[in-house]
């Protein structure tokens, strides 16, 4: 039995002769575990901003003009909590509420100078519960505000967000099916594509078994080709998207639209995770080829 | 022991056909250990089946063929790549592989065998020392001259230190001198204990071996002459 590092050095020497097969294979399954991936890191992120709506649904409660002292404030906030569906309140005093209002608006806060007086009520803020029924939750909750003695207004949730997050359960199964396809195409293409790498081989496997070579000692190294094969493709895939999601995200601006939400890439363990299969799967290409090749040669 | 076990190839009534063409009839023979015998016959005889059977490169329609006192029929998945690394074959058509250099592609039956490296550097760089072609090592064979090819097939179907030689036409792309250099190549392995079989056409070859010689017409022995 040969070592381990001794199939290695023979599946090298076997890729540094036949290098245009094997660059081809690189490319072609490279470019499908890039789609695959571009596909799944587009789904990720997708969830995360719709989920980043989801939980950041708020209602804002306008507090009628006056001078709040410290106990009225803490009534009002208990008052808040006790509606079913409320997840936690925040007290805004009117001074925060212009602060922030200038930090928005940068540069131009200087046009803030010109009023005479603070023009902003003092407010909560109120997230709700997040989960099923979020939306029919909300407006509960904003109702039962209004309810409230000193609130003079509610805001909440803008209808579109609503209409949109309503797709969210249609699009994640569609994103599973769709996803499922995709990973099915891309498990065959790459065996497909590891077949035709192994059929560059043909000649030889034929030869070393007529010189006395085992199976094993036949397939290890081109089980080891493949394996790494996968592997590059996996990192060129990976680095390609990166690449995508730098870029993209230096141009998209954070904002009160998205929420809590930041582009997101992959998380470490789940990059590797996604190297190590993309090894599996070269393997895997090589192993359903050796199963339909000796199943052809029982006959 | 069997009476057999004298035999290195023992052949009963073996039949082969290629899609109703018989490429070899009801063959009856024996080779003992040791022998040298010539296999000729003409085009299309049936030689190169012949010794097909016996590397156990293809199967064969009717009876029983025993390799070293295996029965080729009952070999096993494991059986067979031992059996063959006991067979060096020259193939009529070299087999060698184009994406190897020279080295490797003698050493390759070596690698295969489990020897290790500096072992395989010694006999490789021995064997092909001794047919001149030292110089081509890195070469990969199709840069190599039809008879250069040869040199190298032969040096891969010696360098396991078979018990059998199965050689089909391995003079055939060589001139006379390097001919008889690859005849007494052969010879120096049969003095040393090998069992060889040579097919071919060359009546000179044959003439100035005075060896054992069978002759296929039509897949079938048509004489059998100088054995035992
Ligand atoms: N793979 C094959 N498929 C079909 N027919 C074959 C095959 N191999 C050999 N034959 C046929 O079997 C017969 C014997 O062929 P074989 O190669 O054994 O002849 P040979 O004596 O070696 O001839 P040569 O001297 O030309 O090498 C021929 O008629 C040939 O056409
Ligand atoms: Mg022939």
């Amino acid at each position: 039995m040969m070592k381990m590092g001794a199939q290695t050095a023979r599946a090298l020497k076997g890729v540094r002769h036949n290098k245009l097969p094997h660059a081809l294979a690189l490319v072609t399954i490279g470019l499908v575990f890039l789609l695959a991936g571009a596909f799944l890191l587009l789904f990720v992120n997708v969830q995360s901003l719709l989920t980043a709506w989801k939980d950041n649904v708020r209602a804002i409660a306008y507090l009628e003009k006056a001078d709040w002292d410290e106990a009225a404030i803490a009534d009002i906030l208990n008052a808040a909590r006790q509606i079913e569906g409320v997840a936690d309140v925040k007290f805004i005093p009117r001074e925060q509420a212009i602060k922030d209002l200038g930090e928005s608006l940068g540069a131009q806060a200087g046009l803030l100078k010109d009023l005479e007086e603070n023009p902003l009520p003092d407010a909560i803020v109120v997230r709700v519960v997040a989960g099923p029924g979020t939306w029919e939750r909300v407006e509960q909750v904003a109702k039962n505000l209004s309810g409230l003695d000193s609130v003079e207004d509610v805001e909440y949730g803008r209808a579109w967000v609503e209409r949109f997050a309503g797709f969210l359960d249609i699009m994640t199964f569609i994103a599973v099916v769709f996803g499922a396809l995709m990973a099915a195409a891309a498990l065959s293409i790459t065996a497909g594509t590891v077949r035709l790498t192994l059929y560059s081989h043909k000649d030889q496997i034929e030869i070393m078994r007529l010189v006395g070579a085992t199976e094993r000692f036949i397939w290890t190294p081109l089980f080891i080709t493949t394996c790494l094969l996968g592997l590059f493709a996996g990192i060129f895939a990976l680095t390609a998207l990166f690449g995508v999601y730098w870029f993209v995200g230096a141009r998209v601006e954070s904002g009160p639209w998205v929420g809590d939400f930041a582009l997101r890439f992959f998380s470490w363990p789940a990059c590797a995770a996604g190297l190590v299969a993309a090894g599996l799967v070269g393997g895997l290409g090589c192993l359903l080829t050796y199963v339909q090749q000796a199943a052809g040669r029982e006959e | 022991m069997s009476e057999n076990s004298k035999d290195a190839i023992r052949l009963f009534g073996v039949t082969k056909t290629y899609g109703g063409q018989k490429a070899l009839n009801n063959v009856d023979i024996a080779f003992y250990r040791g022998e040298f015998a010539f296999v000729t016959g003409p085009s299309g005889a049936g030689k190169s089946t012949l010794l097909r059977l016996l590397y156990l490169a293809a199967d064969f329609t009717q009876g029983e063929i025993l390799v070293l006192n295996r029965n080729v029929k009952r070999m096993g998945r494991s059986g067979l790549p031992m059996l063959r690394r006991k067979i060096g074959v020259v193939f009529q058509d070299f087999k060698l592989i184009s994406s190897m250099s020279v080295f490797d592609n003698v050493a390759l039956v070596l690698e295969v065998a489990g020897k290790d490296r500096k072992f395989i550097a010694k006999k490789v760089g021995h064997l092909l020392r001794s047919m001149g072609i030292e110089g081509k090592a890195n070469a990969l064979p199709q840069s190599l001259s039809g008879g250069e090819q040869q040199k190298v097939a032969l040096a891969r179907a010696l360098c396991g230190d078979p018990e059998i030689i199965l050689a089909d036409e391995p003079t055939g792309s060589l001139d006379e001198d390097a001919a008889s250099v690859v005849m007494n190549i052969l010879l120096d392995y049969h003095a040393r204990g090998a069992t060889v079989l040579v097919a071919t056409h060359d009546k000179n070859l044959i003439a100035s071996a005075q060896k054992r010689v069978v002759t296929l017409v039509n897949g079938a022995v048509a004489s059998d002459t100088g054995g035992p």
